[in-house]
């Protein structure tokens, strides 16, 4: 079993490794030949299915296993991942391959840093050995090398668990009904920032009528809503206030043919745009679950959402590869909707 | 009858401060100068009372302010032998010495919950690592803290005269702590050590506090080529010279890796988290909690990116709301602070004179008058 690969963008995986932190401690994260796969399933709350390109964050990969397609099952803790990787934030290289230290597997992160040798030049001073501006000393190799970068090493070692192919065969990504709805998300920084402050209003609110108590759970859900003309509805309500913003032309993607199976004139989002602007889909998010769900904004991909009416929300963030191919990276959140 | 007075000025008063801030009465009230407008600080009297025969001694701070208002506090104290770590310099052949900052930068690399530091020098590669021994397993193994090591060239630092492979193993959190505090300024840390088990002496200086931490070292007890024979020479810690004069690698890698029991009894005091010199006996403040730091200074992703990070809405203060709640919530944190000095520091007997809705103990909570200051704008004592 051998993998072994350099960080392409350090930048991006360290954002993917923030952004899937916040709906879990701990990934699971396959590696083959071709995708790298990262999947996170919390008791409770959004699921994640990032499938990535091996070129979107690495480059040099090998790996190499007894298992069809050479595949490696890993079971990573996202935590000290991330923190390892702002270690790497200013490298010059980094690289990461699988270990073992001590007996117990490890993800090896080898960064390697130009230090800025001021530290050391201004010591010189400090020494003051160079009595002698004119004798024998006054090129010393010291001075040549003042103005040099050195190289500082630095390696994260971060636990990991190898699976078996057994203890993960029984893990699948969720399957979802063809949705009533599907249309881009506006920015999600805005859409994030009235969320919070939706939530915030209602727990507010509900705390105050309840006095206290386990606030946590009684919080009101959010609704969330699309029609296919474009329009996006955000509400909140709670005995005391009902709030809502509304975005409107925004886009809803067609629909690919050749991935519909009944035919796009059979698919419920074609009903639903017949029954014109009015016609609504509609989930119930948790407040908090969400917020953690939009952290993914940082990676700046483009999202469609997908709503199964009263059912579940499926969020598609597109990662902007590299090379302009069919395949891209895409990052897949599952949210079930809660009943009324 | 006092023995020692004298006043200081409002800026002395900063110094006085620092000082103190080890003592939990005046630990985080580090003033901020912008608030400071009613009750500005005019003058500061400090006496010290201590008399033969008398039970107890004191160290009286008053400190006076604008609107005639007096804070008196009263420390007792008790006058105790200084104990100082043993360490000597002379036999300490190992050292090197590196300005503060770029430590600083290393260390930050060093993630939490790690709690031995490595420190071996090999080839011109100078090596720390900060590692946990715990052994776990099972799903305990992803709970690991990340064991990091930093190799970086020997001429990064000023000196560096070490016996090669030599491993010395500290405490990191320790260091850590050291470290952040020298980082402050830029100065030179300097370290001396002899070979594991003996104290290492790490110092350094700065407008005039002179730092001097005296830590207690293992060796590398990961090295699989334990020699316990070795052990029997561990008693001659006073003479560690000999061994290292012996000069051969071998022998001196073998002695580093020989087992580590716990430090012999007498080295209980090597354990003193640190002493100072000068002038004045004075302890520097407490580092800052590393954590917190360590975290802020990875600027690049910061501020930027965390308005990306879900919010704690248990945390948040800030709520869309009439003021109602403002009285209520001062009195609590009044209550849960005023709780935590009389809990950490019950043998400091601060009383304080005139000043009571400040820092008053009240007898009981429910007996507790109503603030009529939000916490943000009281003025600590010490807030200068």
């Amino acid at each position: 079993m051998r993998f072994k690969t350099s960080i392409r963008n350090i930048q991006t995986f360290s954002k993917l490794t923030a952004s899937l932190s916040s709906l879990g401690k701990v990934a699971w994260v396959r590696l083959d030949d071709d995708t790298v796969r990262f999947t996170i399933i919390p008791e409770t709350g959004t699921q994640v299915w990032a499938s990535l390109l091996i070129d979107s964050i690495f480059e040099d990969y090998t790996i190499q296993s007894a298992a069809p397609n050479n595949t490696i099952n890993l079971e990573l803790p996202l935590t000290p991942l991330h923190r390892a990787l702002k270690s790497a934030i200013n490298a010059s290289s980094a690289s990461i391959r699988l270990t073992k230290r001590e007996g117990v597997p490890v993800l090896s992160l080898t960064i390697i840093t130009n230090t800025i040798s001021s530290g050391n030049s201004a010591n010189g001073f400090l020494n003051g050995a160079n009595q002698d501006p004119f004798g024998d000393n006054a090129f010393r190799e010291e001075h040549l090398d003042a103005g040099k970068d050195r190289e500082a090493i630095i390696t994260q070692d971060i636990p990991v668990r190898v699976l078996t192919a057994d203890s993960v065969e029984g893990i699948h990504e969720p399957r979802v009904r063809e949705p009533d709805a599907h249309i881009i998300l506006p920015s999600l920084i805005q859409l994030k920032a009235i969320s919070d402050r939706f939530t915030k209003l209602a727990m507010a609110t509900s705390t105050s009528a309840g006095r206290g108590g386990t606030a946590g759970n009684n919080v009101p859900k959010l609704e969330l809503a699309a029609n296919m003309h474009g329009g996006l509805k955000l509400s909140i309500s709670t005995d005391a206030l009902n709030i809502s913003s509304v975005w409107t032309g925004l886009t809803n993607p067609e629909l690919d043919p050749r991935q519909v199976e009944d035919g796009v004139e059979e698919h419920p989002s074609t009903k639903l745009k017949a029954a014109g602007p009015d016609a609504w889909s509609t989930v119930r998010i948790d407040g908090r679950d969400w917020g953690k769900v939009l952290s993914v904004g940082r990676l700046g991909g483009r999202v469609i959402a997908c709503f199964a009416n009263d059912n579940a929300l499926i969020l598609y963030v597109y990662l902007s590869n590299y090379e302009d191919g069919t395949d891209e990276s895409v990052l897949t959140y599952y949210i079930s909707s809660f009943s009324v | 009858m006092a023995i020692l007075n004298f006043t200081l000025n409002p800026e002395a008063l900063g110094k006085l401060h620092d000082a103190l801030a080890l003592l939990s009465v005046f630990k985080g009230r580090i003033g901020d100068p912008t608030r400071e407008r009613d009750t500005a600080i005019e003058r500061c009297d400090v006496s010290v009372e201590d008399e033969e025969g008398k039970t107890k001694s004191r160290f009286v701070i008053k400190i006076v302010c604008r609107h005639g208002v007096i804070k008196t506090y009263r420390l007792t104290f008790e006058s105790v032998a200084p104990m100082h770590a043993l360490f000597v310099k002379e036999n300490a052949n190992n050292n090197w010495s590196i300005s503060s900052k770029t430590l600083r930068e290393f260390v930050e690399h060093f993630g939490p919950g790690t709690e031995q530091l490595d420190i071996c020098s090999e080839d011109g590669r100078v090596s720390l690592t900060s590692y946990t021994e715990k052994i776990v397993s099972g799903n305990e193994i992803l709970k690991q803290p990340l064991r990091t090591t930093i190799a970086i060239d020997a001429l990064e630092f000023a000196e560096f005269a070490v016996e090669e492979q030599l491993h010395i193993g500290i405490s990191v959190k320790d260091f850590k702590s050291i470290i952040t505090h020298a980082g402050i300024t830029n100065t030179i840390v300097k370290a001396l050590y002899s070979h594991p088990t003996c104290p290492m002496q790490l110092t350094y200086s700065e407008e005039g506090i002179f730092s001097e931490f005296i830590l207690m070292t293992i060796g590398e007890s990961r090295g699989a080529s334990a020699a316990p024979a070795l052990n029997a020479s561990r008693a001659g810690s006073k003479r560690p010279a000999p061994r290292q004069s012996l000069g051969a690698t071998s022998t001196s890698k073998m002695a580093a890796t020989s087992d580590m029991p716990p430090p012999p009894p007498g080295a209980g005091p090597s354990r003193g988290r640190e002493a100072s010199h000068g002038r004045i006996s004075r302890p520097s403040p407490p580092p800052p909690q590393p954590s917190i730091q360590v975290n802020e200074l990875f600027v690049p992703v910061g501020e930027d990116d965390r308005r990306w990070d879900p919010v704690n809405y248990e945390d948040e203060e800030e709520m869309l709301l009439w003021d109602t709640g403002a009285e209520k919530n001062s009195a609590t944190m009044n209550s849960s602070r005023n709780l935590q000095g009389q809990e950490a520091q019950p043998q400091l007997n601060a009383s304080l004179a005139n000043v009571a809705e400040n820092q008053g103990r009240q007898p009981s909570p429910t007996q507790r008058l109503a603030p009529t200051q939000r916490m943000s704008e009281i003025k600590g004592v010490f807030d200068d």
